[in-house]
């Protein structure tokens, strides 16, 4: 099930006290209970496993650089979500850079079983959100797939909750056209 | 209510929200226009799609190698940040040598400036104390040459005291010169002469400065 920000279990206050002195068993041990969530988040966003794990530790080393700027009066979770949705965001503008070189090489497949859940998965969003411009795929991501608020998608990405809620508007009414033909085309595989 | 309300109503909000007012209003409308009826049928259908998805949670493989990763990067840049640390701690320890190093050097220049200016003190209360006392040369011509001598060969050897001289007075003139070396032999030239080169030219300005004055 997904988890947004303020459902997500918070790391003791003393552990993030502990980080701030520097102790990074500490952060570890935050890194652990936390990172589950932050790999879904990320997935959603670049809808491939690597990039996410990358995202992820990229997200880390800055929450760990920045953790004596953190103020308790915010949930950790919402302050790291932010760290972790630009880290991702960066990624993307980097990745599209790169798309046209790594799209002339072929990549192995791998078809474990946990990998074909998620690129199961990464296709569905994939189709889903294919046509949106960018802004309105992550506003959908982080609002239906990952359940943000409103306020947090405003200050994750940096805009108004008047642009959070166009860009919503406009992804969901996209998207439901689609979906009728996305599964469709499921069944008749299914079938198959 | 307009379609155009309606229809955003419907695909932006939780209806179970709204006052049963609205929701009254808002079911009135959509029974009699096909139109929002439809965005309604594919927002339900949109929703369930939704709940689908989100049923299907990306898988972490290997969750502990991640932390480990990540605990093993955080470390490094640690050791990067110590590193730096010590290697500006490094610099820091130089800058702070060269600035001991100057301030000895400061402190010395100063106790010199310091001593300077004590035998200038001392010169003028002695001069003073044997101008009150008697004529310490026996012939006033030959002392008046030695003096004049003297201070042009000061002015000649050392441009910083000629400078000195020049910032007091734009005019420097022989008078004023002859005026100033009169001074001094009145005074007495014994310990004129034995003093320190430094404390001859502070004496000097000062006498200038007094003349002046
Ligand atoms: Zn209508």
């Amino acid at each position: 099930m997904t988890l947004t920000a303020s459902k997500i279990p918070q790391p003791d206050s003393q552990l993030i006290e502990r980080c701030k002195q520097g102790d990074s068993n500490a952060f570890g041990a935050i890194i652990k209970s936390t990172q589950i969530f932050a790999f879904r988040l990320a997935f959603k966003i670049l809808l491939n496993e690597d990039d996410a794990k990358d995202a992820v530790q990229d997200s880390y080393i800055k929450i760990w650089r920045n953790i004596g700027n953190y103020q308790p009066k915010y949930l950790f979770t919402t302050w790291a979500h932010k760290i972790i949705v630009n880290t991702c965001l960066d990624r993307l503008k980097c990745l599209q850079r790169k798309k046209k070189i790594t799209d002339q090489f072929v990549l192995p497949v791998d078809n474990t079983e946990t990998n074909l859940i998620n690129r199961d998965l990464a296709d569905l969003i994939k189709q889903i959100s294919r046509d949106l411009p960018e802004k309105q795929r992550i506003v959908f991501i982080l609002k239906d797939m990952q359940d943000f608020s409103i306020e947090e998608i405003s200050e994750c990405m940096n805009i108004s909750k008047g642009l959070v809620k166009s860009n919503l508007y406009y992804a969901r009414k996209s998207i439901r056209e689609k979906i009728m033909t996305i599964e469709n085309r499921r069944d008749s595989n299914v079938v198959q | 209510m307009l379609c155009n309300k309606v229809q955003k109503i419907l695909t932006l909000y939780d209806l179970s929200k709204l006052s049963l007012e609205d929701r009254n209003t808002l079911w009135n409308h959509i029974k009699n226009c096909h139109e929002c009826a439809l965005v309604d049928s594919k927002m339900k259908n949109y929703h369930t799609f939704l709940q689908r998805v989100k049923s299907m949670e990306p898988v972490l493989k290997n969750p502990e190698m991640l932390t480990e990763s990540i605990t093993r990067s955080i470390q490094t840049i640690d050791n990067t940040v110590k590193h730096e640390f010590r290697f500006r701690t490094g610099i820091f320890i130089r800058q702070l040598a060269a600035a001991i190093a100057l301030l000895i050097i400061s402190i010395a220049y100063y106790q010199q400036k310091i001593y300077i200016s004590r035998s200038v003190i001392a010169l003028n209360d002695k001069y003073q104390y044997n101008s009150q006392q008697s004529r310490q040369t026996e012939s006033f011509n030959e002392c008046l040459v030695y003096s004049v001598k003297q201070v042009k060969y000061l002015l000649k050897t050392d441009d910083k005291f000629a400078k000195s001289i020049l910032d007091i007075t734009a005019h420097y003139s022989e008078w004023e010169l002859k005026k100033m070396a009169t001074q001094i032999c009145l005074q007495g030239h014994t310990e004129f002469e034995q003093a320190d080169e430094n404390v001859k030219k502070e004496f000097l300005l000062k006498q200038i400065k007094a003349n002046l004055n």
